[in-house]
């Protein structure tokens, strides 16, 4: 401080939130039961996690046929992207080029993937109740994502991709061995 | 033109001049310069807008001449049916008036204004404080849920509902409001240590049905919240050394004592800093309120006792 300063103000007074803090109210005052409650507020709802203890737990039986229900949903999303895809196939055209084969080959790559991974998918509604009852969900998952792949090798197939006829297989092919030979006498 | 330059200049450093006594006397003292200028009949958005802080930092300090003048001529460029203006004008008359019958008058006006124009957000606002400062709390606290039904995303009228709260000693609902204005503002650290107060101070009260150490925890973790986010707010750090130290004296067991302990050392040193760096006039350390510095230095002061008696 320099000497030649000011006079010394006298220190400013204690801020009014030190004041609370440091004057606790011995008692609770009487609140006024006339005053409104904020919009949202119920009782006990202030500080947290007190309001989902009002919500009744569910049954391990409910919780189960809420995941089977969760399971069947998430098995059969794929169905609703079949149509989808068929008529993307079908509009697409058979000529070879950038975005057909782009799309082709994911129409093989995700259901392989998906394939791969059935057991994790359905990790999250696996307990030993539910096991059993997984099965059928699985294999519908399991059937719908053959059912895309068969979407594919149509579609394979329209492309003329598949070595199914004949000339794919020219390396192959024997030479015909004649059984007789003619040949034009010449004289 | 250096009159208007001049005040453009002083408004961009101090965007709010009504916060601080200072700021607001300093506007005001510019204001008859200002009035009696060629620049003042200047229609542009700047002019209009200092003619609006010059009318308040007027009020504010008494010159109600000069605050009539502004308040003229702004009815007299945005007509006197303009819902600022109005809002204006009722401050104006609110600041004027010599007796509770006056002020009851001017609500009078409002109220009517109000059944006219239910929306009218500004004359909603005007009466919610003149019922507070006729000390009709109830009332105003009424009026306030009924304005943060309609626009809840206010975040102002929730912290201004959770200091009335207070105020009532109701603090759970003042909690409530706090935590509303959380939601719209997920980072006003200021808020989380006022979160952390009113924990602090209604588990103090003895609110019912609470166990006192379980509130306390809950404060330090909204104190500590506060500080994460900003990591020089003073206010902040004296609650977690506050309730730190309230909460070892309680004596918890082993795990959590030790936690806390480090907790008082940590807000401890933090503090020290703070004043250490304010005391020595460090650049970018003037910021700090004195009176917020002086209670700290006390807190400090106090807990040293204790130790050492």
């Amino acid at each position: 401080m320099a000497p030649h300063g000011p006079p010394r103000l006298p220190p400013p007074p204690s801020p009014q939130w030190v004041i609370d803090l440091n004057n606790l109210p011995s008692s609770r005052p009487r609140p006024n039961p006339s005053i409104p409650d904020p919009p949202g507020f119920s009782q006990g709802s202030a500080g947290k996690g007190k309001s989902s203890k009002s919500h009744p737990t569910p049954t391990p039986t409910e919780t189960d046929d809420l995941f089977l229900k969760k399971a069947w949903e998430l098995a059969l999303a794929p169905a609703k992207s079949i149509p989808m895809n068929a008529i993307m196939m079908y509009m697409s055209g058979n000529t070879l080029q950038i975005f057909s084969i782009m799309m082709t080959v994911m129409l093989f790559m995700n259901p392989l993937k998906a394939l791969s991974t059935v057991g994790s998918t359905f990790a999250r509604f696996d307990n030993e109740r539910t096991h059993t009852r997984l099965w059928p969900v699985k294999l519908a998952y399991i059937g719908l994502q053959i059912a895309t792949i068969a979407l594919g090798i149509w579609k394979v197939n329209g492309m003329g991709l598949l070595p199914n006829t004949r000339s794919d297989w020219l390396a192959w092919e024997r030479e015909r061995q004649s059984l007789e030979l003619s040949a034009v006498a010449l004289q | 033109m250096a009159m208007l330059k001049l005040l453009l200049s002083y408004l961009s450093i101090h965007p709010s001049p009504l916060r601080n006594p200072s700021t607001s006397l300093h506007l005001s003292q510019q204001a008859p310069a200002f009035l009696s200028s060629s620049e003042s009949t200047k229609d542009t958005q700047e002019t209009w807008l200092i003619y609006e802080q010059l009318l308040l930092s007027c009020l504010r300090t008494g010159d109600d001449s000069s605050a009539r003048v502004c308040l003229q001529r702004l009815s007299g460029r945005f007509g006197v049916d303009s819902a600022r203006v109005k809002a204006l004008t009722g401050l104006y008359d609110e600041a004027t008036s010599n007796s509770r019958g006056e002020l009851e008058s001017v609500l009078q006006r409002y109220q009517d204004i109000l059944k006219e124009d239910p929306t009218n957000m500004p004359i909603e606002k005007r009466r919610i404080s003149l019922l507070l400062s006729l000390g009709r709390t109830e009332d105003g606290i009424e009026a306030l849920t009924s304005l943060l039904s309609h626009s809840p995303n206010d975040a102002e009228s929730w912290a201004h509902l959770s200091s009335l709260y207070f105020t009532q000693g109701l603090y759970q609902q003042s909690v409530f409001c706090l935590e509303e204005v959380l939601l719209i503002l997920p980072n006003a650290y200021n808020i989380f240590a006022r979160i952390g107060e009113v924990t602090y101070i209604s588990a103090s009260a003895g609110a019912s049905g609470t166990n006192q150490t379980e509130a306390f925890e809950e404060a330090i973790k909204y104190f500590a919240r506060s500080v994460e986010l900003s990591e020089w707010y003073l206010r902040g750090w004296y609650g977690l050394k506050l309730v730190t130290g309230k909460f070892i004296q309680a004596k918890p067991s082993d795990g959590t004592l030790r936690k806390m302990e480090s907790l008082n050392q940590l807000a401890t040193e933090k503090l020290l800093q703070i004043v250490g760096r304010f005391r020595r006039n460090e650049k970018g350390w003037m910021g700090f309120d004195e009176a917020e510095i002086l209670a700290a230095k006390n807190l400090i002061d106090r807990d040293e006792q204790k130790f050492s008696r």
